[in-house]
């Protein structure tokens, strides 16, 4: 016995290591029993009270995943290409060309370096061909001589820093929307987990994330210049047609919806025509149905179109529908604003919720910083009686006509839908806008009822699972069998330990991985006991036998854990999220049983044969 | 307590019998996944996957009409862990507007019932190319790592054996999800979990067979006079018992699982299932019977 006394000390120093990293799990399943017990003004209370040691115990306790918590998954991709373009000055078509065929390759070769890609097929175009001509930069000393690898670092770290960026960004916008125990973390070079447990509103989640909170105000189209190029588009799209629709549709000032929908029917032989309804007054180009807005974009994008229509102008849409078709169709207004922009969102010191004075509509209200104010002073100024349009996210929100010059610096945005519309709003301005647009590559939502549902699926497995395998190892070899029973206890709260020592996540599929476990963990005692039930067959002494068991099985339990470990290792780091947590047990349960079986099943043996002379059956 | 202990099979005499077995599985499963093909899950190729909730049950043939005509294509809507439903939608439209559309179409047809989401699941074309990527790599990885660790550990010939008997054990996996396609009760799509119970097979798979292979080791020091495939034979039969119990308490587990793991590790513990089983099969009758080939024909050569 003495000689096993590394062995004990082991196990005995697992043991309460295990001890000490699940204690504050076993504190907070008590705490939860107490809490529940409790009327709601008293768990207010006593939450209140205990504010510090609850949350220490909530960080140190094994986490669970949102799968069983319930809440909200996202995963997010900074568009590294809309960076470079806005990076970029003097766009011509090559750039244009190399960004869509390096958008092309890097999605295709994964999270792969898109800056990379990008200079590589810019140079495979033009080996001599410098990027430093639409990069030019004083700031980061990228001048007209810059190499190639010059910009492409500069462009790494402007495009590494607009992720980390984006990450703060939208941690800060999570924190002011108030989730508990948020979760916001890098993946790769471009990608951003965020984690949101028990999240009831999906839908604000995603616009909150997603929401560039690009403002900006800009001037907008001359009205007599508006109407002519309304002329122009449609005698360009309907030569056909007889060109007093125009004159008609600028004279009818009442706009009637049915007019629209009549023309919806394609009969008109006019393209542009057939997708919009012309009205031509003031900075209204037309009003279009919400599903034929990609189809006008692309009648407008014409390279041919855009030669007929005045430089530096653009046309945008309004955010709120001015009503709706008889399909129930939106119908939305298409303005034609300035491609110049007189102030952007950086100015906004302040924003805040308010109430439109007489009929209580919430709108939101701006604050600008000193610079900012003098030029809305000037802006506003030198265009009285003139419209500013109220742009965000590329979609004008409002339009006012400006009656006299303001000082001050402030604005609002209105024609807001709701409340909470109008929070996020002032969340997203106040948080800044990202630096590059994101994109909602992944999400998973879990209601709570769901996952709760899968926490009593987990459980019930396990428990299942470990009454079946115990029994029949006590069926199948007797007393060793409840050896190798308590073995597999002491696995669980092995495997249980190390998730929790690793703050690694519990998922469904971890819990199916530690139920594999069960099922395969009592492998290395099944070995060793059908050495031992050999050795003995040959006649040796129970003692001999267990010695001579325990050596022989001990190479097969080697080389058939480690092969399965890999496996996990490998499945580890090319999964995501459950499955990483079910590779994560998988890995714990193998060591975890190599060392039970190995050495803890082994004192129990000695023990019992040696110290206690008792005997051990293997059946 | 005793199973199969001391038993002397003719495993290795017998070997063709277990090729003609496994060859028919495997030409069947190379047959109907060139011609049934597999059920590919979102994971793999994006889309959008609603589980939704409500007071009342749901008819999911009339469903699916409903909502066929409401989103304008053919959505897949099958019944959720006893009363819910589950649909999924393909194509790359924003989550909210395609949830809005479901719940309002199923609010209208069926004015009686309360429809509630309760969960989504939504992966873009392109992160479903990352997780295809990321499977692919992680199965090649692993067969490859296997691999060298056996040749390291044993010899070249059974590093093949061990990798064959795994294409073996995984192809007839497939070969059955492609089989068995639509007409069990519960989903067989390959996402990302079933690629981790291939994996896992994989690794119990070979955690049968290197058990084999290293008493093959031991008994080839010991029983020189004798000839090779008499000592593969020997040592199958003497680790046969080993092999029972431990894939019958594996067993026990996975069949645990998919009765109490609830909807969604359903398909993960069906291919366990299966999997141990015919991991346990070609762990005797595919990878040892490989070794003893491959030796002869050394031998025979020289």
């Amino acid at each position: 016995m003495q000689g096993n006394g590394f062995k004990i000390f082991l196990t005995v120093f697992f043991l309460v290591l295990s001890g000490y990293y699940l204690y504050p799990s076993g504190q907070k399943y008590f705490l939860n029993q107490e809490m529940e017990a409790m009327s709601e003004d008293e768990r207010q209370a006593f939450e209140n009270e205990n504010l510090v040691r609850i949350r220490s115990i909530d960080e140190k306790s094994l986490n669970l995943g949102l799968d069983l918590l319930g809440g909200m998954h996202v995963a997010l991709e900074v568009r590294v290409d809309a960076l470079v373009r806005e990076l970029a000055t003097d766009i011509d078509e090559t750039f244009d060309d190399v960004l869509r065929a390096a958008s092309e390759t890097s999605n295709a070769s994964t999270d792969g370096d898109f800056i990379q890609v990008f200079v590589d097929e810019f140079e495979s175009r033009d080996g001599d061909a410098r990027l430093s001509r639409y990069f030019r930069n004083e700031a980061a000393q990228i001048t007209r001589r810059s190499t190639n690898a010059e910009v492409a670092s500069y462009l790494q770290t402007e495009a590494s820093e607009a992720v980390t960026r984006a990450m703060s960004i939208i941690r800060d916008r999570v924190d002011r929307y108030g989730v508990t125990e948020p979760s916001i973390q890098q993946q790769g070079s471009r990608r951003i987990i965020v984690e949101l447990p028990g999240i009831d509103d999906p839908e604000r989640i995603r616009g909150l994330l997603r929401g560039t909170a690009r403002l900006e105000f800009r001037l907008m189209v001359d009205p007599a210049e508006n109407v002519r190029s309304l002329q122009r588009l449609i005698d360009f799209y309907g030569s056909a047609t007889d060109s007093s629709d125009v004159a008609d549709a600028a004279a009818d000032t009442t706009f009637d919806v049915n007019e629209l929908l009549s023309g919806d029917d394609g009969g008109s032989g006019n393209e542009l025509l057939d997708a919009m309804q012309p009205t031509g007054q003031g900075v209204e180009l037309g009003i279009v149905a919400e599903e034929d807005t990609a189809a006008v974009n692309e009648l407008l994008s014409n390279p041919a179109v855009q030669d007929l229509l005045p430089r530096g102008i653009k046309y945008m849409y309004t955010s709120a529908p001015i009503g709706t078709t008889a399909e129930g169709l939106e119908l939305y207004r298409l303005l034609g604003v300035r491609t110049e922009i007189e102030l952007t969102g950086d100015v906004i010191t302040d924003a805040r919720v308010d109430f439109e004075q007489f009929t209580n509509v919430p709108e939101v209200s701006m604050t600008m910083n000193s610079e900012g104010a003098r030029t809305w002073a000037r802006v506003t100024g030198a265009n009285v009686g003139k419209n500013v349009a109220i742009v965000l996210d590329g979609v004008v929100y409002s339009w006012p006509n400006v009656l006299q010059r303001i000082t001050g610096g402030r604005s609002n945005i209105t024609n807001l839908d709701s409340q909470e519309e109008a929070q996020d709003i002032v969340t997203v301005l106040k948080s800044g806008a990202l630096p590059a647009p994101v994109e909602i590559v992944e999400e998973s939502t879990v209601g709570p009822s769901l996952g709760a549902a899968s926490i009593s699926a987990g459980l019930n497995s396990v428990m299942f699972g470990l009454l079946l395998v115990a029994l029949f190892m006590i069926v199948y070899y007797r007393s060793a069998g409840m050896v190798a029973d308590l073995a597999l206890i002491l696995n669980l709260l092995f495997i249980l330990g190390i998730l929790a020592g690793f703050q690694a996540t519990l998922t469904l599929p971890g819990i199916a991985g530690i139920v594999l476990t069960i099922g395969m963990a009592v492998d290395a005692n099944v070995l060793i006991f059908e050495r031992v039930r050999e050795e003995m067959s040959t006649g040796k002494t129970l003692k001999a036998s267990i010695d001579g068991g325990y050596a022989k099985a001990l190479s097969a339990i080697f080389d058939a854990n480690i092969t399965t470990f890999f496996v996990g290792v490998i499945l580890y780091s090319f999964g995501v999220g459950p499955i990483q947590g079910f590779a994560v047990t998988l890995m714990a349960g193998i060591l975890s049983s190599m060392f039970t079986a190995i050495v803890f099943s082994r004192i129990i043996m000695d023990y019992m044969v040696i110290e206690r002379k008792v005997g051990v059956s293997f059946g | 307590m005793r199973i199969l202990e001391n038993t002397n099979f003719r495993f290795i005499d017998s070997r063709r019998k277990g090729y003609i077995i496994s060859g028919i599985l495997i030409l069947l499963s190379l047959g109907s996944l060139a011609i049934n093909g597999l059920e590919v899950g979102i994971d793999f190729k994006g889309g959008r996957e609603f589980v939704i909730d409500s007071n009342e049950m749901y008819d999911v043939t009339a469903v699916r009409s409903v909502l066929s005509e409401a989103l304008g294509t053919e959505p897949e809507v099958k019944a959720y862990d006893g009363d819910m439903l589950l649909v999924r939608v393909a194509g790359a439209e924003d989550v909210t507007t395609v949830q809005n559309a479901i719940i309002s179409a199923l609010e209208a047809s069926f004015p009686e019932t309360e429809p509630r989401v309760e969960g989504t699941y939504a992966v873009s074309p392109r992160f479903a190319d990352d997780l295809k990527r990321g499977a692919i790599y992680s199965i090649l990885g692993s067969l490859l790592v296997i691999f060298v660790y056996i040749l390291l550990r044993f010899e070249w010939r059974f590093g093949l054996g061990a990798v064959a008997a795994l294409f073996h054990d995984v192809t007839i996996v497939l070969g059955l999800f492609s089989i068995l396609k639509g007409v069990l009760g519960f989903s067989l799509q390959i996402d990302q979990s079933i690629i981790a119970a291939f994996l896992t097979i994989v690794g119990y798979s070979l955690n049968d067979t290197v058990v084999v292979f290293d008493r093959i080791r031991e008994y080839s020091g010991i029983f020189k006079s004798e000839s090779y495939s008499a000592v593969v034979n020997k040592s199958i039969n003497n680790t046969l018992s080993r092999t029972i119990v431990t894939s019958g308490t594996t067993l026990f587990v996975v069949t645990v699982l998919f009765i109490f793991g609830g909807e969604v590790l359903r398909g993960f513990a069906f291919a366990l299932m299966v999997g141990v089983v015919i991991g346990t099969y070609s762990s005797i009758f595919v990878a040892s019977p490989l070794v003893v080939e491959l030796r002869k024909r050394a031998a025979s050569t020289r």
